[in-house]
């Protein structure tokens, strides 16, 4: 379903989006933003503490305690909650329907950046640390369902503004 | 019948025909945007199967799991030092420099609470963990002690240790808790953090050493700051050398790791009660409890 058009009256001008693109990545950018936090808040105090197994194969705090928790010493958990808070803004119902290529060309780009920096923390957990923390994963399931929703909605969304077919 | 086209005619269509396949053909290819979506989804998703694929591949044959982990023969010669050996080197003048601490001893499980904090790159810690282990293994068991030594680039650089990183210990007498605050491997010239300690920790912590010195280690009543020896009499040794050597007591190593064992053992067993009799009752302990701080 589209859910807007420049032409319909009563609806906000802009791009044509599918409702379902637009509430499938804000609810993901909530539940990234609320995990990103939570590991954020574990990662600067001491009274709070990851609720997740310590030993074996599942091990946040191994994982959130490594030196590869860093990157350019800046706490990956900080970066993940940066990364959600810029998603939020490029995920709003106003964004999705701008027609600027910026927004657009932004969102796919912050898109592929989250992928790739999952495939590199899934290379350094698997590799690197030998243990999976499963906040985290939950960042990284999040972030490439969120990848997901963002191509295959520009991907819908130029189909239909260009009337070329879209599957 | 149908008027036939003049041969002028003829080529006239054919020409138009062509030019008309022609613009058709220079036209640029519409790309489909939902097969390059697909075609990035299935891309990411191949090369995470790939990873765990690989990591799967990898691991089957899980004989590198232990690295890192102490030899099992530093270990039984750390934790089956005959009481003969503890006995013969007694208490000894020199090391030490434990004090007394007032409060409430820390309990977990109705069990009195060790603490140690140190780190992986501190030689000071890492000379301090030989007695802490042989001391601990009279009254319990460790499992999974990692192998370790101090950072390179300090002083006492490389001492032979081990590291309570993953390490367990099981005791019906007493709760250990351990915290690696960081390796000993600077990333981006720092050492990388470890392991935090909680909030009771800290606690601790601020309560009887604010300067945060490490080794820090709690023992109820009594409180161990800093090495209690030299970590230099460790130098150049491997970790065989040393636990061969502080069981043969004409050694340095075994007067200072023994000796400051049999000082830990008896502040312990000021925390247990005198319980297990069998190493709190020895003459090397009884001696070493003489020379606890009052």
């Amino acid at each position: 379903m589209i859910a807007a058009s420049a032409t319909d009256a009563g609806r906000p001008p802009g791009r044509p989006v599918p409702a379902w693109v637009m509430g499938a990545s804000a609810i993901l950018v909530v539940i990234g933003l609320a995990d990103a936090a939570y590991l954020t808040v574990t990662h600067f105090t001491t009274t709070v503490h990851l609720a997740c197994s310590g030993s074996g194969t599942i091990d946040c705090e191994k994982v959130t305690t490594s030196p590869q928790a860093y990157i350019l010493g800046i706490p990956v958990a900080v970066l993940g909650l940066v990364f959600f808070v810029v998603y939020a803004g490029l995920s709003t119902p106003a964004a999705w329907r701008s027609p600027e290529p910026l927004v657009r060309y932004a969102r796919l780009a912050w898109a592929i950046g989250g992928v790739c920096t999952v495939v590199y923390l899934i290379y350094a957990e698997l590799f690197e640390i030998d243990a999976i923390c499963l906040w985290c994963s939950l960042v990284h399931v999040v972030t490439i369902a969120l990848f997901v929703v963002v191509v295959v909605g520009e991907a819908l969304i130029e189909g239909v503004s260009s009337g070329a077919p879209a599957g | 019948m149908a008027n036939p086209k003049t041969r002028q005619q003829r080529r006239a269509t054919e020409r138009e025909r062509g030019e008309r396949l022609t613009s058709r053909s220079q036209q640029p290819k519409q790309r489909n945007p939902m097969l390059l979506a697909i075609g990035g989804i299935v891309g990411l998703l191949v090369v995470i199967a790939a990873l765990v694929g690989a990591k799967l591949l990898q691991s089957s044959p899980a004989p590198a799991k232990k690295t890192g982990l102490a030899p099992a023969s530093v270990v039984q010669d750390v934790s089956t030092v005959p009481a003969s050996t503890f006995d013969t080197i007694g208490a000894v003048k020199g090391i030490g420099g434990m004090t007394k601490i007032g409060g409430t001893p820390l309990k977990e499980g109705g069990k009195p609470v060790v603490l140690y904090i140190g780190a992986e790159y501190c030689p000071f810690c890492a000379a301090e963990r030989w007695p802490l282990v042989t001391a601990l293994s009279r009254f319990g068991t460790f499992t999974n002690l990692g192998a370790t030594h101090s950072a390179t680039n300090d002083v006492y650089p490389n001492t032979p240790t081990f590291s309570f990183k993953n390490a367990k210990y099981a005791s019906k007498y007493l709760a250990l808790q351990t915290v690696e605050l960081y390796g000993n491997r600077p990333v981006n010239g720092q050492y990388p953090p470890l392991q935090r300690p909680t909030a009771q920790q800290n606690a601790l912590i601020q309560k009887h050493d604010p300067k945060g010195t490490i080794p820090f280690i709690y023992m109820g009543n009594y409180l161990q700051l800093d090495a209690s020896y030299n970590p230099q009499i460790l130098a150049g040794m491997s970790m065989q050398q040393v636990a061969h050597a502080m069981r043969d007591t004409n050694t340095d190593q075994s007067i200072a790791i023994l000796g400051t064992a049999n000082q830990i053992t008896a502040a312990l067993c000021a925390q247990t009660g005198g319980q297990p009799g069998n190493v709190c009752s020895t003459p090397g302990v009884t001696a070493a409890a003489a020379h606890l701080p009052k």
